[in-house]
């Protein structure tokens, strides 16, 4: 089980979503039981399987090297934070 | 204590296309910030990733150009991980199986002798956005139009033995992907980027030292400034008995140094899948054919071949050829003037001067080859001397106007009628009797002087050989 | 002719012959809407639904003709679509307006029909839309049981919508509706405009109370759009299927040993379905399946491993909601906090478990496998018989309470079928009809042998239920 905190604590840095200490408990107890779930997953027999592509021959339709133009008001108007031509993020500390 | 050098090269190119490499934004440089831009490349909701073709086939010219193996099928994964110029959140990009790989680029060692350089991998990826900091220091700001440009990754073995080599491969490469009208690789500008991984290994070990990965380097001379101070810096530490630190180093020009990153750069787990919106990347034999068949002339071909036809010395080759515009502009020299020993002299003596001092690149250059030849029929036919011709040249190639028209604006016209010249030529006779005396009486190098005070009364216009034919002429008479 | 009666072919025949106006309609489907339980919709389209209704009688006046002129359509939260925000149930979302139309809509709208409003999706379009049983109408009954907002709102007539049907919810929750619902082939519709909620499974569903109506809502939506590389496919050459229209040439598939999974009311009605196939000349037989608990699971793993990157998009910079800081990491963390629920925090956060080093390998690659097989498993299935009749849940009430796991397992029978990448057609009373890729057409044509079956199994247990 210490393993699993460890994985969760990893996992929620990499992915960037705050979660508080009793979320993370439920969350805790949820990955231990979502991961025994998987498990027939796991004794499935998986040797020798082909790739099955659902896409087949619809990369023969090029898409031209034409330039398109966007609506920039339209666009910019569904930013948090834009001031003089620029999205705005915290400073970043190298 | 010994110590060998290992460098490795990560180098991005920028794909010249005319879009971005999976929306239809405009890829070209413009000042407005995020103009170029549209739902696609901004990561909205409900958009999806289209490839442009032109830009495969641009990866596939280049990995062909780097003498790699092609993949007839490449995928595209995703490369997960948070910063604000990665719109997505992840960063599309060719991890399990890029388009060329094993491939190679030959250079000279720092003896002058032949090294085969490996590439390890060229994949297809897209560009991130730009970050600038904002003058109150308070906030950072995005600038997206860089944002899903195509890029070309190209990563070499730990091969690189040198600062030196490091540069040279730097040219060599771009000279090639130039070459195959791959990108423009100008690192000023930031369609060629380079990253440095380096390490020293002491001398007989088999074991690899930890390596520092060196960035923000902005010419090919910051590359080998950084690695040189690398070098010092390492083997300082190795000398103490201590480890070198792997980690990320920032190269700052000014102080010429390098600082330690922090922040974006702790060990990534980027995760990295398979792309679930982009079908695999299908190549036919056929079509690898075609785009090896289709690839430029070399340099060193080129090279070769200016040798056989135009019959230059080896010399010239290499110089007019080490970049491909500067041998287009050659041979374009020849169409309007086809004696190739002189333009070369012209090309690669006063307009490379030219060029070098405006700090311009051949493309930049208002003096065409039309106006080169121009030039060059101006000289033959006597209109203007060599030297007037300098002159001409300068004005011209600075002002953009014809030679022609430089020459009849400022009245630099060869002064080549007989009785204007033969009373310039009596003038100097009457006011140099000791000069004329030392001539006839044997030094021949009197005459020089005559000529020159002629050529100063004419201000260089005088046409040189018909003034010394009548200078010999008049003052034999009596000798 | 009360609109919510009748079908949207009708409707559209009547606005097209001016028997009765868009405008008029959409009006009285408007007030019907906001009778509804307001947890169906997340937006009513009111003043835009009036001018698109205004747009179209001007159209019909000029003499043209539209295939679905005046018929009233939802769309789930799902799509984008101008003039409505795509709220995805999130906090930060709110005020999101997309700058673009979804290419699906945009094509029926082409067609005549008139957007009414958005149906509510949950966290993210992840989660359902269940709320808890307050009695009192029928809809809010149906609120408790059934799991999607478009099949709701469209089971009181002749009002069609569309959903994302990822893991086949839509298909199921329609059906307990007593209606139908079509997932056509990948690539068959333009998914620009929809939402992901992950990548591979994510597809524009359509539900409707007759089966033409869902023919012409196919009809109008396919096509290639250049946003989407997937509709290439139907530029590319394919084999025109001619179907056969004589049961006596038709094989019939079915998987008897599924209903030992069924409780008593879905195995009835499976059963009931064979017999009926039977009664009508069609062939039959007998096929097994099973892969269905490893497709299940492999299903979730690749879908939350590429939700886990899907959703990182969502960072509060370009849209949506943010949290202001001063520290880079702390507004990433708060921003994404406040922008996801329950359900997309948990697969996010799984899903970056399941892609890391140490778990590629042992989850994530392991569920592509079994997604390869699986495709293998149904391909062979339906070289054995023309179309495959299927089960579509367990039980035709889901129990009052569903952990995350338990409601990942109302899926089994439908997200192995959208992992195949097949077409399917659901039918009320608990049944599927899947056939091969691009078969909808086949399965629309005999779909109207099934309808009379299924429509009677519904009208029982209805009856049982009051």
């Amino acid at each position: 089980m210490d393993n699993h905190e460890e994985t969760l604590e990893k996992a929620i840095n990499t992915i960037k979503i705050e979660v508080g200490d009793q979320e993370k408990k439920i969350l805790h107890h949820q990955l231990g039981q979502f991961l025994e779930w998987l498990a027939l997953l796991e004794e499935a027999e998986t040797e020798n399987i082909e790739a099955q592509q659902l896409f087949t021959g619809v990369e023969k339709i090029k898409r031209e090297d034409q330039p398109q133009e966007s609506n920039l008001v339209e666009i910019r108007k569904e930013a948090a934070a834009f001031e003089n031509g620029f999205y705005l993020v915290p400073r970043i500390i190298d | 204590m010994a110590y060998k050098v290992v460098i490795g090269l990560e180098v991005h190119v920028e794909l010249q296309t005319v879009t971005k490499l999976f929306c239809s934004c405009p890829n070209s440089f413009v000042a407005e910030a995020n103009k170029h831009t549209c739902p696609v490349c901004l990561g909205f909701p409900g958009t999806l990733p289209r490839l442009n073709q032109e830009a495969v086939k641009r990866a596939l010219t280049a990995s062909l150009a780097l003498n790699c193996q092609i993949a007839l099928t490449s995928y595209f994964d995703r490369k997960n991980y948070f910063y604000p110029d990665m719109p997505k959140g992840y960063q599309i990009s060719q991890f399990f199986v890029p388009i060329g790989s094993h491939g190679y680029l030959d250079i000279d060692d720092d003896q002058g002798e032949p090294k085969r350089v490996r590439i390890g991998r060229v994949h297809m990826e897209e560009d991130a956005g730009k970050l600038v900091h904002s003058p109150a220091g308070d906030r950072a700001m995005v600038d997206y139009n860089r944002a899903g440009v195509p890029l070309v990754e190209i990563v070499t073995e730990p091969d690189l033995g040198s600062p030196g080599e490091a540069k040279r491969y730097l040219e060599k490469l771009k000279a090639v992907l130039q070459y195959a009208a791959v990108s423009d690789c100008k690192m000023e500008e930031g369609s060629l980027r380079c990253d440095a991984n380096i390490s020293l290994r002491p001398a007989g070990s088999k074991v690899l030292g930890n390596k520092t990965e060196l960035k923000n380097m902005n010419s090919f001379k910051a590359v080998e400034q950084s690695l040189e101070h690398e070098i010092k810096r390492q083997r300082k530490i190795l000398e103490k008995g201590k480890q070198v630190l792997s980690q990320t180093l920032r190269w700052d020009e000014g102080s010429g140094s390098t600082i330690a990153m922090r922040g974006k750069l702790q060990a990534h787990d980027y995760r990295c899948f398979p792309d679930p919106e982009l079908p695999p990347v299908y190549l036919t034999g056929e079509e690898v054919n075609k785009a090896q068949a289709a690839l430029p002339e070399m340099a060193e071909e080129r090279a070769v071949r200016f040798v056989k036809e135009y019959g230059l010395p080896v010399y010239d080759a290499g110089v007019l050829t080490a970049s491909r515009e500067l041998a287009d502009y050659f041979e374009s020299c020849l169409v309007h003037y086809n004696k190739p020993k002189i333009v070369s002299n012209w090309v690669m003596g006063e307009l490379s001067a030219l060029l070098n001092s405006a700090g311009l690149e051949i493309n930049g250059c208002r003096f065409t080859p039309e106006f080169m030849g121009e030039l060059l029929h101006m000289i033959e036919g006597r209109a203007i001397s060599g030297k007037i011709a300098k002159v001409v040249l300068d004005k011209s190639f600075k002002s953009g106007k014809a030679p022609g028209d430089v020459v009849k604006n400022e009245g630099l016209m060869q002064i080549s009628d007989q009785s204007e010249l033969e009373m310039l030529v009596d003038k100097v006779i009457d006011a140099n009797p000791d000069s004329v005396e030392n001539y006839r009486g044997g030094k021949n190098k009197a005459i020089g002087f005559l000529v020159g005070q002629v050529m100063q009364e004419t201000k260089g216009k005088a046409n040189p050989q018909l003034v010394n034919e009548l200078l010999v002429r008049k003052i034999g008479k009596n000798g | 002719m009360k609109v919510t009666e009748i079908n949207a072919l009708r409707v559209a025949e009547a606005v097209n012959n001016r028997e009765v106006s868009a405008s008029s309609l959409i009006e009285e489907v408007i007030e019907h809407c906001k009778g509804l339980d307001n947890k169906v919709f997340s937006c009513l389209a009111t003043e835009m639904a009036l001018e698109q209704a205004a747009a179209v009688d001007r159209k019909i006046k000029s003499g043209f003709n539209l295939p679905l002129a005046g018929v009233p359509l939802v769309i789930a939260d799902d799509f984008s679509f101008r003039g409505m925000p795509l709220a995805l149930a999130s906090s930060a979302l709110q005020n999101y307006h997309p700058p673009l139309n979804a290419a699906s809509v945009e094509k029926i709208v082409g067609a005549g029909a008139v957007v009414v409003g958005k149906t509510a999706v949950g966290d993210m379009g992840l989660d359902t839309v269940a709320g808890k049983s307050e009695g009192g109408t029928f809809f809010k009954e149906l609120l408790y049981k059934v799991r999607s907002g478009a099949a709701i709102a469209a089971s009181c007539g002749c009002i069609l919508s569309l959903e994302n049907d990822s893991s086949g919810m839509t298909r199921q929750s329609a059906s307990r509706c007593g209606i139908f619902s079509l997932r056509p082939t990948p690539g068959r519709v333009s998914r620009y405009g929809l939402n992901l909620r992950s990548g591979s499974f994510d597809y524009p569903g359509f539900v409707a109370t007759h089966l033409d109506d869902l023919a012409v809502l196919l009809q109008a939506s396919t096509g290639y759009d250049e946003r989407d590389i997937m509709t290439a496919v139907n530029s590319i050459q394919r084999d025109k299927y001619i179907h056969n229209s004589n049961p006596k040439e038709i094989t019939i598939g079915f998987c008897s040993s599924l209903t030992g999974f069924l409780d008593e009311e879905p195995a009835a009605a499976y059963e009931k379905m064979y017999l009926h196939c039977r009664e009508n000349g069609f062939k039959t037989v007998d096929l097994t399946l099973d892969i269905l608990p490893e497709a299940l699971r492999a299903f979730y793993v690749v879908a939350f491993a590429e939700t886990s990157s899907t959703l990182s998009r969502f960072d509060g910079i370009r849209f949506g909601m943010a949290v202001d800081s001063d520290d880079l990491e702390e507004y990433y963390f708060k921003t994404r906090r406040l922008t996801f629920g329950d359900e997309a925090c948990r697969r996010s956060i799984f899903g970056t478990y399941l892609l890391s080093e140490n778990s590629y390998e042992r989850y994530y690659k392991k569920a592509i496998n079994i997604l390869n097989r699986t495709r293998q498993v149904f391909a062979e299935v339906l070289d054995q018989c023309d179309l495959l009749l299927f089960p579509l849940f367990k039980s035709v009430s889901p129990p009052d309470h569903l952990n995350f796991i338990q409601s990942y397992e109302e899926d089994i029978f439908t997200a192995p079928v959208n992992m195949a990448g097949l077409p399917s057609l659901a039918f009320p009373g608990g049944v599927q009809l899947i056939t091969e890729p691009f078969g909808e057409e086949k399965l629309l044509a005999l779909g109207e042998y099934f309808k009379t079956a299924a429509e009677e199994t519904t009208r029982e247990s209805k009856e049982g239920e009051v």
